[in-house]
């Protein structure tokens, strides 16, 4: 539980309360970052894109409205960044934001529990690669990013129910994609 | 993973309404938990903040003409205008997914249709207005058969939305399927003796409802679902066509006499809330962006 709310740091932010930024920049950073990443980004090109969310927040600060949540504002920017970088890239013919990165996390375990844990964390990343966009958004934003349903329904402008239905499909998809993923899967992770 | 029902996981559940394979999806969440991110480097939040400080700074200065004004009803106008027009811009690419063959088998089955039923006297209003439909379906399944290959993804990272490039393929159908009933409607009205209007609604009324039909479908079940149950409807209305049209039996005998309308008016509604959904469902365009 944060001491001040993140409503009230943008409020501040509004009135050019540079504390008020860093906050939200310290709040924010580490979770955008992973939510790009899980959105199918590979790391360096998700920390550009970071960059391009808080500057966008930097810019557009003075459109929000502080009676409104914090959360779904600043996700909202960060979906239409993340898309954005697909439209681009795909006009440039340059796609690698549409692979999702299988690079393996660095652990400090044994050798042989770190292979297990990447080999099985690659099995989930491989998953939702297979996950259609509007369902994988959906998951990462719930299961991931702990937003609430009614924040999701509104970072992404769709119906409360649609948000229900595209969550519970996504469950019920990587259930399945799990389940034949890890009964084919004998060949160790993609490096 | 805990087996507690405060637990993230359950209570995910109990926000679904999710009663069945209830433990099932819950260890499909627990294996979500090894998709770990490694955070960014602690460094890289303190560039992050030393990066943007100044531009925070520089829109400081300059906030009150931040603040965003109601756009002009010109403004508004030359934003639908540019909506419009790369949707034109796209009907022309989208055209070139049907193929020669398909224009070709379709109009050589479509006409030897009207010739044949000509030859033995039958009623070629009738042929035309049974036909419509099947024309629809097929243009439909045809047109938007990219999405049977997952291609939706590639779509959304396209310049353009889904919603435009959907509604650019929608006016393909719609134009092809148009100008091929439509080159056959002088016939008929000349060989059955009726009024052009009246033959024009006869295939148009049943295609749009059909059209209406499929997309509908199609957004809960896929295109391929959204064709069967067309066609499903198409086949019924085949079994019933000897007693007039389906719409005409359903409703009131006053009604009856606006059958054709009154399809018209549902295929266009479904068409309508199709759109709908696709433009609430594609990426936001750069204008409902706040940034």
């Amino acid at each position: 539980m944060y001491l001040f709310l993140d409503e009230e740091f943008a409020a501040q932010l509004q009135h050019g309360d540079k504390m008020a930024f860093e906050a939200i920049v310290h709040r924010y950073h580490e979770p955008i970052y992973a939510y790009i990443v899980r959105m199918g980004s590979e790391y360096h090109i998700a920390a550009d894109i970071t960059q391009e969310v808080f500057l966008k927040v930097c810019k557009s600060i003075h459109q929000y409205k502080p009676d409104l949540p914090f959360r779904p504002w600043i996700y909202t920017i960060a979906s239409n960044t993340y898309k954005d970088y697909l439209k681009k890239a795909y006009v440039q013919r340059d796609v690698p934001g549409l692979e999702i990165t299988d690079s393996i996390a660095v652990t400090e375990d044994t050798p042989e529990t770190a292979f297990l844990e990447n080999s099985e964390r690659a099995i989930v990343v491989e998953a939702l690669k297979c996950l259609e966009e509007i369902y994988r958004e959906v998951l990462i934003l719930r299961y991931y990013q702990d937003l609430k349903l009614e924040e999701i329904a509104q970072t992404l402008q769709i119906p409360i129910g649609t948000v229900k239905s595209r969550l519970s499909t996504a469950l019920h998809k990587m259930k399945t994609m799990l389940v034949k993923e890890e009964i084919s899967n004998v060949k160790p992770a993609k490096r | 993973m805990s087996n507690q029902p405060n637990d993230k996981k359950y209570r995910i559940l109990a926000e679904l309404g999710e009663e069945s394979e209830r433990e099932a999806l819950v260890q499909t969440m627990g294996k979500l938990e090894r998709y770990t991110v490694p955070a960014p480097p602690a460094h890289s939040t303190d560039e992050l903040i030393a990066f943007l400080k100044p531009i925070l700074q520089e829109g400081a200065s300059t906030a009150p003409e931040d603040v965003k004004t109601m756009p002009t009803s010109l403004e508004v106008n030359a934003t639908e205008r540019r909506k419009l027009l790369s949707i034109l811009r796209l009907v022309q690419p989208q055209a070139m997914l049907i193929s020669r063959w398909f224009v070709l088998v379709s109009v050589l089955v479509f006409m030897a249709g009207l010739a044949i039923t000509k030859a033995v006297h039958g009623n070629m209003l009738k042929f035309l207005a049974n036909a419509s439909p099947l024309l629809g379906i097929l243009t439909v399944f045809y047109e938007f058969r990219a999405r049977l290959s997952g291609t939706t993804e590639l779509e959304a990272a396209c310049p353009y939305s889904p919603a435009q490039l959907a509604v650019a393929r929608l006016l393909v159908v719609l134009s092809y399927d148009t100008l091929l009933c439509l080159a056959a409607t002088p016939f008929v009205s000349y060989w059955q003796d009726q009024m052009l209007w009246q033959v024009a609604i006869s295939w148009f009324a049943p295609l749009l409802l059909v059209l209406g039909i499929a997309l509908t479908v199609s957004l809960r079940f896929g295109i391929m679902g959204g064709c069967l149950v067309a066609a499903t409807v198409w086949i019924l209305q085949l079994a019933v066509s000897e007693r007039g049209s389906m719409t005409a039996m359903i409703l009131p005998k006053q009604l009856a006499a606006f059958g054709d309308f009154i399809t018209m008016g549902v295929g266009i509604v479904l068409l309508f809330y199709v759109y709908r959904h696709w433009k609430s469902n594609s990426v936001l365009s750069d204008e409902q962006q706040n940034d």
